[in-house]
């Protein structure tokens, strides 16, 4: 009765006056229904919000406990876990490990959500011209794609960080634009069954322009899988960023990232072998939730492939 | 006959009925269609290394002694004043063909020699840096043996573990093996693999020894090699146990990924095939499980992953530069680290292109054999 008081005024979508208001059965309705019933996906969503709240407190964090992730105290290197003012202890040069390990959480998370961004906006806009438009553009971009996927990614990237020296910025860039060529394959195979169908012509027939089709009938219709697409891609960026960060060639020290914290780990371990490990396990539970919560997406927005 | 054993029956018969043109023409379109891939790699290299800061004058004439105009000099005769396209396709190749301002006049003229360089197509990659006038590819014709050694190593652990285990999963689908071996894979994508190294080091060569140390047994040793690989003995090869103690924890680390993606890859594909009509033919020949599962449901279910070899192969070339710098494995991804670290040019370039070579050919075998697997494939 609530209901019907409050849509008084509105149409009633479905059913006789009196029946309880029923939302549309949209694809998002149902895949926010879905995952909400779904508790890995759950879980693992909100572990992975509390890292990026905690990631981007991170300054408020160390502030409000004194602590510097930068400033050296070589006298007091390798304090065990639990030392006074410094709770996990501090590495190699005298640094407190718990304010690195926040920032370096803030940078490694930031590297990966925005170079994710990044490569799919590129790769979007590529794969959907490629597609939509076909002919010597789409030869054009096939070619690229097929020339850029036969490098060993991670070597060209090794090479390229190690060549140039990164900013955090700079990096974000450079796994952005190598990045970008599988999501475009996708993104191209994707328009070309869909630009096929009546919708599209509909759009057409109305007198829609071809960027006004491309993105905003065409690509609204593949959100789903861009959605999948970047929640794994951010895990992977986020291994691949610790990865160069950890031989040297990534995100350098001072500034923290948990891959760099990892560098001289084989120097160490001796002294501190506490100081490997929670690097190592933030890398990982972070990037198994992002792939949970991948598999969780897919399971949601297409009912098909779930098993 | 003998093809049989190797390929789907269709593609047996296309072969058998020696009607191969079809795939002979596929193969060879597949190869010319690899060439002007191969010069875009050529070509996105080059520019890497051309826009990088630092060129290989100052590399190469690091020694603040050197006068200013000896670094013209060797400035003019590397030819790095010169545009893109003319640096690009000498280095292709070579300036063999073409006089060069060997007497460091600023002019080329009658005076001046030919080039002496070959060019790449002509495997003619330049002189090292670092290990002064070496031929790039001899330094990694050296080392190639011990990546070679490794990476079959963690294929052949890696597949076999990875299709054993997926198979076994889909089979006990929804069971404890199959949750436990699904949670295993998604950790398995999830764990970095050179964290695991400095895991497995730090276990097996300390915390191990100290704990059997602390209960009398043993000297607080390293129970396996922390890295490198066993020394040679006498110029051959030590015998084969005192190479896999070496390997045992490189292989292991590094077919941990592996196993999780095949792993996940096969059980799917597997639970696919497990459904269809001709298992149940097979069943209800009277044959056994493991005669389902493996001859009749396995060989069918593989098909796929045909196309999955190229990506393990080419996610092998570069982590074994990751890799081979936590163990200190001498091979071909250690020497591409100390290149980029000692920022030699030549041999840079030269490992980057055979990786990349290499992964283009893993591209068209796996290509190849899943048309040879499937012949809906060579129609389409």
């Amino acid at each position: 009765m609530e209901n019907e008081t409050r849509n008084k005024n509105v149409a009633q979508p479905i059913g006789k006056r009196g029946e309880a208001y029923q939302p549309a059965q949209t694809l998002w309705r149902r895949a926010l229904l879905s995952i909400r019933h779904d508790r890995q996906t759950m879980v693992a969503l909100s572990v992975l919000l509390i890292f990026a709240l905690i990631g981007l407190m991170a300054p408020l964090i160390s502030e409000a406990l004194d602590l510097d992730p930068i400033e050296q105290d070589v006298r007091n290197n390798y304090a065990p876990l639990g030392t006074e003012e410094h709770l996990l202890g501090t590495d190699e040069l005298g640094r407190d490990h718990f304010a690195r390990l926040l920032f370096a959480g803030q940078i490694s998370l930031g590297i990966a959500i925005a170079s994710a961004f990044l490569g799919m906006g590129i790769g979007v806009a590529v794969g959907s011209i490629a597609g939509f438009y076909g002919g010597v553009v789409d030869d054009i971009v096939i070619w690229f794609t097929a020339t850029w996927t036969a490098i060993p990614g991670l070597l060209l990237l090794i090479i390229v960080s190690s060549l140039f020296s990164l900013t955090p910025f700079s990096m974000v860039f450079l796994l952005g634009i190598l990045g970008w060529a599988g999501v475009a394959r996708l993104v191209r195979a994707e328009t070309i069954s869909i630009k096929e169908r009546d919708f599209v012509l509909a759009a057409r027939a109305t007198g829609a322009s071809n960027l006004r089709i491309m993105f905003l009938h065409i690509v609204p219709n593949m959100f789903s899988l861009l959605i999948i697409i970047l929640s794994q891609s951010i895990g992977g960026l986020i291994l691949i960023e610790s990865a160069l960060s950890f031989i040297g060639f990534g995100i350098k020290a001072p500034t923290p990232t948990w891959g760099n914290m990892l560098t001289s780990a084989l120097d160490y371990m001796r002294r501190g072998p506490h100081l490997m490990m929670l690097p190592g396990l933030l890398i990982t539970v972070t990037v198994f939730c992002l792939y949970v919560i991948g598999d969780g997406l897919r399971d949601a927005f297409d009912p098909k492939i779930a098993d | 006959m003998l093809s049989e054993t190797f390929c789907s029956p269709a593609a047996a018969y296309f072969i058998e009925a020696g009607d191969a043109t079809g795939m002979n023409k596929y193969i060879i379109r597949r190869l010319l269609q690899a060439i002007p891939t191969l010069f875009g790699i050529t070509i996105i290299v080059y520019a890497i290394i051309l826009l990088a800061p630092g060129n290989p004058v100052t590399i190469l004439a690091f020694d603040p002694t050197i006068r200013q105009d000896e670094r013209e000099r060797l400035a003019r005769s590397l030819g790095v004043n010169d545009p893109f396209y003319l640096q690009y396709l000498r280095w292709l190749i070579g300036d063999d063909w073409m006089r060069v301002d060997s007497n460091y006049d600023g002019r080329i003229d009658e005076r001046d020699a030919w080039g002496d360089n070959y060019g790449i197509l002509r495997g003619d990659f330049g002189a090292s840096f670092k290990f002064r006038g070496s031929n790039p590819l001899h330094l990694i014709g050296e080392r190639l043996g011990a990546t070679i050694e490794l990476n079959l190593a963690v294929l052949l652990f890696g597949l076999t573990n990875g299709i054993l285990i997926g198979v076994l999963a889909a089979v006990y689908r929804g069971r404890a093996f199959d949750r436990f071996t699904r949670v295993f894979a998604v950790i398995g994508d999830s764990v970095p693999a050179f964290w695991l190294g400095l895991l497995a080091i730090v276990t097996f060569g300390i915390i191990l020894p100290r704990f059997l140390q602390d209960y009398g047994i043993g000297q607080g040793r390293p129970l396996l090699p922390m890295g490198g690989r066993c020394p040679p003995i006498r110029g051959g090869c030590p015998p084969i146990f005192e190479r896999l103690h070496f390997m045992l924890l490189p292989t292991l680390v590094s077919s941990f990924g592996l196993i999780a993606v095949w792993s996940r890859l096969v059980r799917a594909s597997m639970l696919e095939t497990l459904s269809s009509d001709f298992i149940q033919t097979a069943r209800s020949k009277g044959l056994t499980n493991r005669q389902v599962w493996f001859r009749h449901a396995l060989r069918n279910a593989i098909i796929p992953f045909a196309v999955f070899l190229a990506p393990t192969f080419l996610g092998l070339i570069g982590g074994s530069v990751i890799i081979e710098r936590v163990f200190t494995w001498p091979g071909v991804g250690l020497l591409t680290f100390d290149a980029l670290v000692s920022r030699d040019h030549p041999m840079i370039m030269a490992s980057v292109l055979i990786g990349s070579f290499l992964g283009l050919m893993s591209w068209i075998l796996s290509d190849i054999l899943l048309a040879l697997l499937d012949p809906r494939v060579r129609f389409s």
